[in-house]
């Protein structure tokens, strides 16, 4: 009878450490999920609301532009050649027009006039700021075209003033992808 | 008789691609100047743009301050100032330049056209500005005051020697 209620003790004691090593590795994992990256929300061109978050899991790169700035072409076609070179699962631009005065309809006009003068098609993200993107990622001189890259975490991994070139962005991609 | 028709034809066809084509033109800027012709950074002056159209309505342009020096950035921009129709039928407009990034070296253009009811932009268009940090604008600077002395030693050396 003793050593009955011996195995019982036995069998709950063990059904206990189970459940807390349970409870406990649910605590752990949960830690594991927190969402340490970078985040900001920006109108996307159909006026919906989009966060850099959505594109957690790919290489993210931000860039900072405007219609009336000339180098922003330039970075554009620079971006074209590096949207074309990484797959949809690795890579995403996102391309926000930072000037408060401009409108979705601009961008889109700019979209249009790229695509008949210099024959390409932009085909990644357009944005509008929403005011908080240019506050928080302006750097030192102020001017665009402005770029960030951030890993698959959303970690900020670069950042420039100016144009940027093909050979740089790609490098920083590689790295990230551990290409 | 078979000649006149087909000559008739011929101009009726010729004048009616022509007419195609007329309607077709976009309006171009032929000559943009400045005045002053080299504007310094933080200064007001005015653009002075040459364009020919069908019928153009209206022109506003929207001038950005640049730097060319790698990498190459702009800082600020005025949109869509109005230009007006002068007397020698060019548009001018005046702009005061507000950005103080000392390396902003040109400003840029970008022409919104209303030709007859439809909107054209005319950019990549570009004014250098007049800095001081070139050494190449015309004003003496220390490569003169150098040239002086060493024009002034040489004398001296020469003076002794005789």
């Amino acid at each position: 009878m003793n050593n009955i209620k011996n195995k019982i003790e036995l069998s709950l004691l063990f059904f206990l450490i189970i459940l807390i090593s349970l409870f406990s590795g649910c605590i752990n994992s949960s830690d594991d999920n927190i969402d340490t990256g970078e985040n900001f929300t920006f109108t996307y061109i159909d006026g919906s609301l989009k966060n850099l978050i959505d594109y957690r899991g790919k290489v993210v790169i931000l860039d900072m532009w405007a219609t009336w700035c000339g180098p922003c072409k330039n970075q554009m076609l620079v971006l074209k050649q590096v949207y074309n070179n990484y797959s949809r699962s690795d890579l995403e631009i996102i391309s926000i027009d930072v000037d408060p005065r401009e409108t979705i309809q601009l961008v889109e006009n700019y979209k249009v006039n790229f695509n008949k003068n210099y024959n390409v098609e932009l085909n990644w993200v357009f944005g509008l700021d929403n005011g908080s993107i240019w506050e928080k990622y302006q750097l030192e001189r102020g001017g665009i075209p402005t770029i960030y890259i951030f890993d698959k975490n959303g970690e900020i991994n670069y950042s420039a003033e100016g144009l940027t070139s093909y050979s740089l962005i790609c490098a920083r991609i590689n790295d990230l992808l551990e290409v | 008789m078979k000649n006149i028709k087909t000559i008739i034809g011929g101009i009726l066809f010729l004048g009616l691609c022509l007419s195609i084509f007329s309607v077709n033109a976009n309006p171009t800027i032929e000559n943009i100047t400045t005045n002053p012709a080299e504007p310094k950074p933080l200064s007001t002056f005015t653009v002075i743009a040459t364009i020919t159209g069908e019928n153009i309505i209206s022109v506003t342009v929207t001038i950005s301050e640049c730097t060319e020096k790698p990498p190459a950035q702009c800082f600020k921009s005025h949109q869509n100032i109005p230009m007006t129709l002068n007397d020698n039928g060019k548009y001018e407009a005046e702009v005061t330049l507000t950005g103080t990034q000392d390396s902003i070296d040109h400003v840029q253009y970008l022409f919104n056209i209303n030709d007859d009811g439809t909107e054209y932009q005319i950019g990549d268009l570009k004014t250098y500005l007049k800095t001081n940090n070139g050494g190449d604008n015309g004003d003496p600077g220390f490569e003169l005051v150098i040239l002086l002395i060493a024009v002034f030693i040489s004398l001296i050396f020469l003076k002794r020697k005789r």
